[in-house]
């Protein structure tokens, strides 16, 4: 399946299904696959409904393909595609860490950041904390952290034939639908599935955190967040 | 049913297309004639980058070893994240991962990128082996008097 992927990645002549290979080939190699499985369980524990995660995975995907789209209009304007590539991919992975525990810290209100008169950031964190603002919000930033492998699809392949092909802006968006969404509803139907099995009893909150915690042993499997 | 027949057709047509080649620059150079295989990698290197690594020594060490030895081969590992490297790095327009195989003769180089090459075959040994071989058959053709 990877190989025809590869193959399917490598065309000209049908730069669309190209695009969609390599998005596939981002969203199935270890290290977008790790940061995919973890912020999507992240995010799914916050959802009930199964419909609701399902579209809580859709909008960290938007967040994502909004950060490519969004890299793709700087490069079309004019700027280097070495120089961009080489401050996100080389940065990137870099500032993450630090700017997640900084805007952890004002949520938690650790720094506080008060506006005379306004409740704005409160309001923000309610939001952005829980809920699909959230989601778009963590595929956005997490689509920044490049890793060689697919810093080499995006910089090296995709936007070269986006350029080249002058439809522009349209290819970073047509990737990682599909695995995103699955990975995003397995908690909510592992619940559905305990719900069927003993009916009339829930869950205790440990096993629902299990639930959350199932992409654990990936993210510790050698070699499994790097690709 | 035949609603599903055309994408699945389109695809696999697809997949039929040819590659993507590698890109070539020819620029001016000092010093002997000469091939360098250029493996640049972050400080903080992925299981594919060491693959590729792995590969294109095993690949000189077996077909090539008497250019390596008299000196006409020579392959250098270049971390894209050491200062001291920034010329090379802006040379080769190498942000991260990057495979080159650079051919020096009568002061002129020319280099092919093979990064893309290298990320899309490091799985498929036999194939990543022949594309190598195949360039760098090409540049000892153009090196050799």
């Amino acid at each position: 399946m990877t190989e025809w992927l590869q193959t399917l990645a490598q065309s000209q002549e049908a730069p669309w299904l190209a695009a969609f290979a390599l998005g596939l080939l981002t969203a199935i190699s270890p290290c977008p696959l790790a940061t995919n499985i973890t912020a999507t369980a992240y995010i799914a524990k916050g959802f009930q409904d199964k419909r609701m995660v399902v579209w809580s995975g859709v909008l960290y995907t938007l967040g994502r393909a909004f950060s490519y789209v969004a890299i793709a209009v700087i490069l079309y304007l004019g700027a280097s595609k070495f120089h961009v590539a080489r401050l996100l991919q080389g940065n990137g992975e870099k500032w993450l860490g630090p700017l997640m525990l900084l805007i952890g810290l004002i949520m938690l209100g650790v720094i506080p950041l008060n506006f005379k008169g306004s409740n704005m950031l409160q309001k923000f964190s309610e939001r952005v904390g829980k809920g699909w603002a959230g989601a778009f919000l963590m595929g956005a930033i997490f689509a920044l952290a490049f890793c060689p492998y697919s810093g080499v699809l995006y910089f090296g392949m995709l936007i070269p034939m986006t350029l080249a092909a002058r439809e522009a802006f349209r290819f970073p968006l047509s990737s990682r639908w599909e695995p995103v969404c699955r990975y995003c509803s397995l908690p909510t139907y592992w619940l559905s599935a305990w719900k069927k099995w003993a009916p009339g009893s829930t869950p205790s909150k440990k096993w629902r955190r299990c639930s959350g915690m199932w992409p654990a042993p990936c993210l510790c499997w050698p070699g499994s967040t790097t690709s | 049913m035949k609603t599903c027949l055309f994408p699945i057709l389109a695809l696999f047509l697809a997949t039929n297309c040819t590659a993507q080649p590698p890109t070539r620059t020819i620029v001016q150079a000092t010093g002997p004639n000469r091939i360098e295989v250029l493996d640049f990698h972050n400080e903080h290197r992925c299981a594919t980058c060491l693959e590729i690594e792995r590969l294109t020594k095993k690949i000189l060490a077996e077909g090539y070893s008497d250019a390596v030895k008299k000196g006409l081969i020579t392959f250098k590992l270049i971390n894209v994240d050491e200062k001291a490297n920034g010329a090379m790095v802006d040379k080769y327009t190498a942000y991260g991962t990057t495979l080159i195989i650079s051919s020096v003769k009568n002061g002129k180089e020319e280099f092919v990128d093979l990064t893309n090459f290298a990320f899309m075959n490091y799985n498929k040994e036999g194939k990543f082996s022949a594309g190598i071989k195949e360039e760098l058959d090409a540049a000892l053709q153009k090196v050799r008097p």
